[in-house]
């Protein structure tokens, strides 16, 4: 027995001394959210708008192009769940915070969980994603980031790419000469807007949508987050950022009309504003792809959200927004509401004359 | 708890340390341990069906009491009857009551007449088709006098639940297991070794090998019409990989963790892959269900000693139970009579008993003809793996359809096949043809230099390391 456990030690020494060494380094690697944890943590005191959502927000929106100081804590894939829970961990350290810009996106409404990345998410803000990631995964990087990624942070020193950031989530085409400032790290080159790409994006999401069971739970989780900061004097607002209008046109429309009803139920009763760039016009050099701002776009876009944040702080209603309805947004959100209902019915009236005439293809849902 | 899962990394290691230094001195104490390990290997999917376990393990131990002490052929008979009859009962009532309601409710809906039968929402007890399989062996040995009954609850519960095999096989015998767990177990360094080394190979296979093959042909299945032929045929294929990375993988395991505990099983695959006909490939494929089918299913028939008509009702009997036993549904059935067909020109013929040997032994690589029948014979296996794979027999056809179309020569999409797969792909399937004449592929590595050696096992440790993931991917045998 004894020359068999001295072997099995033998074997074993190099491996675990492999293994505690790539684990160190790999809590050492400043992914980003450990980054924007940290900057955040950092410049908490200062923090006047924070910026919430998902890839559309982290690199749609530019904190550097806002007259107020702004952080961007957006992340790819992020849902309005962990939206709420990292706001809700610095929310007594930020304490000039007076706007959160709350993206809601087409699927925001329904999906709360973060795939692979709620992992990556619990090793930046230590979030757990309802109490349901495995223990081992937990207490070890290298078990839970996985060989591919665990090696492919271990040759990005050795990458001239990565020299600058090395982090989870930095795979392509973005500034690598201006690291993360304020949490921002934007997109460079595009537009990449094959019909192939577009069609594939909009079955990406009409498939998380139609496959959702969440979307109450969701809807409960986001009003008891905009209580919670109302509560605090902090103005909640929901914005909903551009994407190329051939790809909202791939999109189900019978989901934005249920976004756009489920939006403005949400204004209305806890009477927060309502922005909604989805069909902003802006050129397509603006677009990194079907729904992703480039640095351009996301200039553009984030100027414009700064100009409407300087006039809703300049108003003489601006302190009582937090009492009282925005009648400019509130119709702004009828109107559009009423036009996506009456696409929504033709397109329904439409499907209706075409089921029940099975034999006679009249018309074709585009 | 699987195999490739980190519970089941510390739950061996504990075991092992108490089986060899605690409980060595004495066997009726190892054995207990043992069988409390199994007991509590299995109470981790699901405690409740323990209780299941536990009563067909005593209807079987009861029933070859009874048996082995009467001479009366009807009161024999009696008991062996009972015990078939309650043990195929729990089969039939968990694995196919629905699939008999759901057929039965089709026929009549067919007929004009609309029946809504009631469905039975229980999961599936895993392992059930095994450990009822190792009963009926027993019983029918005990019944025809090849063993005597065993008088050692502990030693025929272990027998039964043994938990290398608990839950998917190899279907062991009474007349090569229970002698085994009789006799003192010594600890054995070369054979400890041994078994760590297929236990190391049995988790490439899977982790590596098998579950990345998935990925890419789950995606597949999940939305064939989407997919070109090209990525249809390459599913197919890679079905065919997985499926045998995944249960020899399973098997390797098990061999290898009983090997650990100075246990030797039954050996259940023979790398199938190489054979040159279809037949050579089941005495390759799943040895011990075959072995288990040909023992108490067709040589009761007659097997071939019979004429023509009969002999080839018994293969297909043989090979459409073998389909049933998978799981109750017609992709199974469909499955086994294809087989049956591929099998059947060499049984009339007489050839089936021909390549019994591996494929070139004793030199290096195949001959033309060789290599152009095991191509062949790839080939038939992995149609007959579209129906086990497809959820119904019109998605199977049409998936074959597909195949076979112009898009067969388009580019096929690598649905986040890993970049760097075909490395430890290709590996894998020289590694299993070096080591095709020992038990399993990397026992050869023993004729190697030391150095190397351990190099091949830690780039093997590598590998698995790399692919693994935290959520490990069930077994695909442990739904049957």
């Amino acid at each position: 027995m004894r020359p068999f456990l001295v072997k099995c030690l033998f074997f074993l020494v190099p491996v675990l001394v492999t293994f505690g060494l790539v684990e160190l380094f790999l809590r050492s690697v400043p992914t980003s959210y450990k980054i924007k944890d940290r900057q955040l943590a950092a410049d908490a005191s200062n923090v006047r708008l924070l910026i919430l959502g998902n890839s559309h927000a982290t690199y749609g929106l530019n904190p550097c192009d806002f007259s107020v100081d702004a952080f961007n804590i957006a992340s790819v894939n992020q849902s309005l769940y962990f939206d709420k829970r990292i706001t809700l961990k610095y929310l007594d350290r930020l304490t000039n915070l007076k706007y959160v810009l709350i993206s809601v996106d087409y699927h925001s409404l329904y999906f709360s969980d973060e795939g692979v990345r709620d992992l990556w998410s619990y090793y930046g803000y230590g979030i757990n994603y309802k109490d349901s990631l495995p223990a081992g995964a937990r207490d070890c990087y290298l078990y839970g980031y996985k060989g591919p990624l665990a090696l492919e942070f271990l040759a990005r020193p050795f990458e001239k790419k990565y020299q600058r950031i090395r982090s989870v989530d930095v795979d392509y085409d973005l500034d690598l000469d201006h690291p993360y400032a304020k949490g921002y790290v934007g997109k460079v080159g595009g537009p990449y807007l094959a019909k192939d790409v577009l069609r594939q994006r909009a079955a990406f999401f009409n498939d998380i949508v139609h496959h959702s069971h969440e979307h109450d739970s969701i809807i409960a989780d986001l009003e008891g987050f905009i209580d919670t900061l109302k509560r605090r004097n902090i103005i909640p607002i929901l914005i909903t950022l551009p994407c190329f209008p051939p790809f909202e046109r791939l999109l189900d429309s019978s989901v934005m009309a249920q976004n756009a009803a489920d939006i403005r139920a949400i204004c209305t009763s806890r009477r927060i504003p309502y922005w909604d760039y989805f069909t902003m016009p802006l050129d397509s050099d603006c677009f990194y792809n079907a729904d992703h701002l480039n640095e351009k776009g996301a200039g553009i876009l984030s100027r414009a959200v700064d100009r409407r944040i300087s006039t809703l702080a300049d108003s003489p209603q601006a302190a009582a927004m937090l009492t009282s309805r925005c009648p400019g947004t509130y119709w702004s959100v009828r109107i559009q509401l009423c036009c996506r209902k009456c696409k929504y019915y033709i397109y329904s009236y439409n499907l209706w004359r075409l089921r029940s005439q099975p034999g006679e293809r009249r018309w074709r849902p585009s | 708890m699987l195999f490739n899962s980190l519970q089941y990394a510390l739950f061996l290691p504990v075991v092992f340390f108490i089986y060899w230094f605690i409980t060595s001195k004495n066997l009726r104490l190892q054995n207990g341990f043992l069988l409390a390990a199994s007991y509590f290997f299995y109470a981790c999917w699901d405690w409740r069906f323990l209780f299941l376990l536990l009563f067909s393990t005593f209807l079987d131990f009861f029933s070859g009491l009874k048996i082995g002490k009467t001479e009366k052929r009807s009161k024999r008979l009696f008991w062996l009857w009972l015990s078939i009859s309650i043990n195929l009962g729990f089969l039939g009532v968990f694995k196919y009551y629905n699939f008999f309601a759901t057929s039965f409710a089709a026929l009549l809906s067919h007929m004009g007449l609309a029946v809504h039968p009631r469905m039975l929402n229980v999961v599936l007890p895993v392992g059930i088709s095994f450990y009822t399989f190792h009963g009926l062996s027993y019983i029918l040995d005990v019944y025809r006098r090849r063993i005597e009954p065993e008088r050692n609850f502990i030693d025929y519960g272990l027998f039964v639940s043994f938990f290398p095999l608990l839950v998917a096989g190899p279907i062991e015998r009474a007349t090569h297991l229970l002698p085994q767990l009789k006799k003192p177990r010594n600890f054995d360094y070369r054979k400890t070794v041994d078994g760590m080394k297929q236990i190391l190979w049995g988790l490439f296979k899977k982790i590596v090998i098998a579950d990345t093959c998935a990925r890419y042909v789950n995606a597949v299945y999940d939305n064939p019409a989407a997919m070109p032929g090209s990525a249809r045929l390459l599913a197919a294929v890679f079905f065919a990989i997985q499926i045998y990375g995944d249960f020899s993988g399973y098997s390797d395991i098990a061999l290898g963790t009983a090997r650990m505990l100075g246990i030797e099983l039954l050996r259940n695959f023979a790398y199938p892959y190489f054979s040159r006909s279809i037949a050579e490939f089941w005495r390759r494929w799943h040895i011990s269900l075959s072995s288990w089918f040909r023992d108490y299913l067709y040589i009761p028939l007659g097997g071939s000693k019979v004429g023509t008509w009969k002999k080839i009702r018994n293969v297909f009997v043989i090979f459409l139970v073998s389909g049933f036993w998978h799981g109750a549904n017609w992709t199974f059935i469909c499955w086994g009579a294809l087989n049956a067909l591929f099998i059947l020109p060499s049984v009339i013929l007489k050839t089936n008993r021909n390549n019994l040997e591996i494929v070139a032994k004793g030199r290096s690589a195949p001959t033309l003809r060789e290599l152009a029948a095991m191509a062949l014979t790839f080939a038939l296996t992995v149609l007959a793996w579209i129906f086990f794979r497809s959820d119904s027999l019109p998605g199977a056809f049409s998936f074959i359809a597909g195949i076979f179309s112009p898009s067969l020569f388009y580019p096929f999409p690598t649905l986040h096949l890993h970049r760097y797969f075909m490395v430890p792909l290709v590996c894998f399937f020289l590694t299993e043809w070096y080591g095709r004449e020992d038990p399993y592929a990397i026992a050869r590595f023993q004729l190697w230099p030391k150095t190397l050696r351990w190099a091949a096992y830690y780039a093997i440790f590598f590998y698995i390391s790399y692919f693994s993931s935290y959520a490990p991917q069930q077994f695909i045998y442990f739904q049957f």
